[in-house]
């Protein structure tokens, strides 16, 4: 009992200890290893140790012709793959130029906005359990197989589609998708806050993720973290809005940054997760307009064919995926096969940060910070 | 609108710092996506540094292209303004056998990745860089795999690594359900 | 007991010792959470909400490899993982099953031939039960895998093994730095019970034999 006027010496010493955790450990999202170093119950810092998942798919793209390295795209961000789909063939149109149809562009903008949500889905159904909340999991996946079934419809695969293709997309939308689809965009906003009521303000949720992980906007830019994370420290940036590419520029939506309201600082878990869930709502904002806009037409350019960019012609291509800024780096030289596929992974530079951020933080909270940058494996490692 | 809209926005930095460092800039080009300064593989650092105080805040990407014909190496940088929405790309030709620049890990801390994965993967050095080992390949990996003359090896801590060196035929058959 | 109780007679079930531990085994296997890649993620959709691998009595998913006696390799191993998916298998306790799910798995699938540092097929470092192709495998397929692996641990002899080349392998990997010693020679026995891929072949060259008889007698 600790009475007023008495001062217990605490002569508890502790070590430094050093803990491995990963690469097999179910809260690291794939196969990263982080080597900790702690003491007590303090974590002083945190190393992560990536290449576990290398694939080499920058030594591939290189053997293989222009439109053959489509389906490795998808297994870099296996979880949002439309999306660095839609970047890779972009980054090639953009050096051969080859300018898709506008109908084309509208599929590709709705097929990336619905992998998007799916993603998002996922993130939010894995943090609650990094978290310690199962159910969130069982209700995200319910959404997510909706989504899953329009994009099966379109190209027969549930995770790595090779939907979009360089110069158009491979098939024009079944009878009944634009139904489904509606459907989907009309039942979802009540989903979300189905979501907001489960987690989101749940009481626990807030008290276990407000205040950790603070991540100020300065060491985020310093470190090149994009997308949710770096808006969740307030920063208003967002690729599809300020250097729009494809259908971007007649849509319109917000980008939602962080905020305090909740009671915590800026750039802590709870804002990295909750940009999300404000994600989700401007996803199917896009969505709708994209379905009253989409025009006829052609899917496909014309005379695409072999694509042969000019000799020595490069191109770096920013496009917003799920998770941050996704970068497409393409030289020719004039064959058809590149001399040089560079991909930029946003989660990459986001788990870079992890030891400015960990740094002081109690050890049960690393995981959930890990969880809040909300990172693919595949595509830091490529 | 194409993606190229703002492929010249990092035009008025690029002409300032040509005012600035002359002959250590070689040539301003244009390509699809960015502007491109083509600089002295010396000046690279000093460049970096003229460039953050423009107001290029984030480093996006550090990466290396293998011209084995010409016996040479890009170095290529891609940079970004968050606040002005500017673009802008740097280049340097330094030759295959001697690739080698100075360290941008004291400008961003986004540096120290970017160069790690390009040394690993396409055996750029970056001089003063505070910890520069192996990021994505195994400790013990030899070769730089994103060289063009580079052979992946055919054993790997006794693991077969050649897929046409392995006997398909000895693979196990899918075990029969007893 | 709730509902169950004074529903049935007082009886007694007669049956095989070897019969009943299987079918306790079979009802339960713990899978190891050991998600590597993208198959990962179906993975765990086959344990979400629509596909519910807890049906079939296998979606007791464990982080740790002592708990567990199903390892699902699921994803894209790599060099620099091969060591540690070796590991969690000598962790965990007999008697212990592997799939391989995917194309990366069963041989590396699309980063076979250029991927350098892509493992060529679990299979030359630990020994695999079932095999479920696929890119990434869907959910009903991992289930009819674990359906598969049920049937084959149904039909096993608890005190004596049958002579399963699987099992075979095992005892070839002691130590792992000797893995060029895995490339194992299959028991003789199995191979003249099944079909191998040579004679397979065999098969149809006959085959494309007889139709170039036919066509010249025509």
């Amino acid at each position: 009992m600790n009475s007023p006027g008495v001062t217990i010496d605490r002569d508890v010493k502790t070590d430094e200890l050093v803990i491995n955790m990963g690469p097999q450990h179910p809260s690291t999202h794939g196969v990263l290893r982080v080597i900790l170093k702690t003491d007590g119950e303090i974590c002083l810092d945190a190393q992560p140790e990536i290449g576990y998942l290398h694939r080499c798919a920058e030594k591939i793209a290189e053997n293989l012709v222009y439109g053959q390295f489509v389906p490795y795209t998808d297994r870099m961000d296996y979880v949002s793959g439309m999306g660095c789909n839609l970047g890779y063939c972009l980054a090639v149109e953009q050096i051969a130029g080859i300018q898709a149809p506008l109908r084309a562009e509208y599929l590709r903008i709705i097929v990336t906005e619905l992998n998007r949500i799916a993603s998002h889905l996922l993130a939010f159904g894995t943090y609650g359990i990094d978290t310690g909340a199962i159910t969130p999991f069982l209700y995200g996946f319910r959404e997510r197989e909706m989504i899953l079934d329009l994009l099966e419809m379109l190209c027969g695969a549930r995770l790595t589609y090779s939907y979009i293709r360089i110069g158009g997309v491979d098939g024009d939308v079944p009878p009944g998708f634009i139904d489904k689809l509606r459907e989907f965009i009309d039942i979802f906003p009540g989903k979300i806050r189905e979501y907001n009521k489960l987690l989101t303000f749940n009481h626990i949720f807030m008290k276990r993720t407000t205040g950790i992980g603070v991540l100020s906007p300065e060491t985020a830019i310093a470190y090149g973290v994009t997308g949710p994370n770096l808006r969740g420290s307030g920063v208003r940036r967002d690729v599809r809005r300020d250097e729009p590419y494809s259908v971007y520029p007649k849509l319109e939506f917000d980008v939602p940054v962080g905020t305090t309201q909740h009671g915590g600082p800026l750039g802590d878990a709870w804002n990295r997760y909750y940009i999300r869930m404000k994600e989700l709502e401007e996803s199917t904002k896009i969505l709708k307009q994209c379905v009253e806009q989409m025009p006829q037409g052609p899917i496909m350019a014309e005379k695409v064919g072999r694509v042969k960019p000019p000799a020595k012609t490069e191109g770096y291509m920013r496009s917003e995926n799920a998770r941050g800024e996704l970068g497409f780096y393409v030289v020719s030289d004039g064959t058809m096969q590149p001399v040089r596929v560079k991909v930029r992974a946003p989660s990459f530079s986001n788990i870079s940060v992890l030891p400015e951020i960990v740094r002081g933080q109690m050890l049960a909270d690393v995981v959930a910070i890990i969880g809040s940058l909300d990172i693919v494996l595949g595509e830091i490692d490529r | 609108m194409s993606p190229s809209a703002f492929a010249s926005s990092g035009k008025p930095a690029a002409e300032s710092a040509k005012s600035n460092f002359g002959e250590k800039i070689i040539d301003i080009q244009a390509v699809s996506s960015d502007v491109v300064l083509k600089i002295q593989p010396a000046a690279w650092k000093e460049i970096h540094a003229f460039l953050k105080s423009e107001g290029f805040d984030m480093l996006v990407s550090i990466s290396a292209v293998d011209w084995i014909k010409e016996n040479i190496m890009w170095i290529v940088s891609h940079l970004s303004d968050t606040n002005k929405q500017r673009r802008i790309s740097v280049k340097t030709d330094v030759p295959r056998d001697a690739a080698r620049v100075d360290s941008l890990a004291s400008l961003w801390r986004a540096a120290d990745w970017h160069e790690r994965e390009c040394f690993d993967l396409s055996g750029v050095s970056f001089a003063g860089h505070p910890d520069l080992r192996r990021i994505l390949c195994p400790d013990d990996w030899e070769g730089h795999a994103l060289r063009k003359d580079y052979k992946a090896p055919d054993f790997y801590h006794g693991i077969q690594n050649n897929v046409n060196l392995i006997d398909l035929d000895n693979r196990p058959p899918i075990p029969e359900i007893v | 007991m709730g509902l169950l109780e004074y529903k049935f007679e007082e009886n007694i079930i007669l049956t095989r010792v070897d019969w009943f531990l299987n079918w306790a085994r079979k009802s339960s296997l713990w899978p190891m959470t050991f998600g590597l890649a993208c198959c990962a993620i179906e993975m765990m959709a086959t344990g979400a909400s629509r596909f519910d691998l807890d049906r079939f009595g296998a979606g007791a998913f464990r982080a740790t490899p002592r708990q567990a006696d199903l390892m699902i390799v699921a994803g894209t191993v790599t060099l620099k993982m091969a060591p540690c998916v070796r590991r969690l298998y000598d962790q965990m306790p007999e008697p212990r099953y592997v799939i391989a799910m995917g194309a990366c798995t069963i041989g590396g699938g699309p980063y076979a031939i250029h991927g350098y540092h892509v493992l060529k097929g679990v299979d030359l470092i630990v020994p695999v039960d079932v095999y479920v192709p696929g890119c990434p495998p869907r959910p009903e397929a991992l289930i009819d895998g674990i359906r598969k692996l049920q049937e084959k641990v149904q039909a096993q002899g608890v005190l004596v093994r049958p002579a399963h080349p699987a099992q075979n392998a095992a005892d070839h990997v002691l130590e792992f730095g000797r893995m060029d010693a895995v490339r194992v020679k299959w028991d003789e026995k199995l191979k003249s019970g099944g079909l191998t891929p040579q004679d397979e072949d065999a098969r149809l060259e006959e085959q494309k034999e007889k139709e170039k008889q036919a066509a010249s007698k025509a």
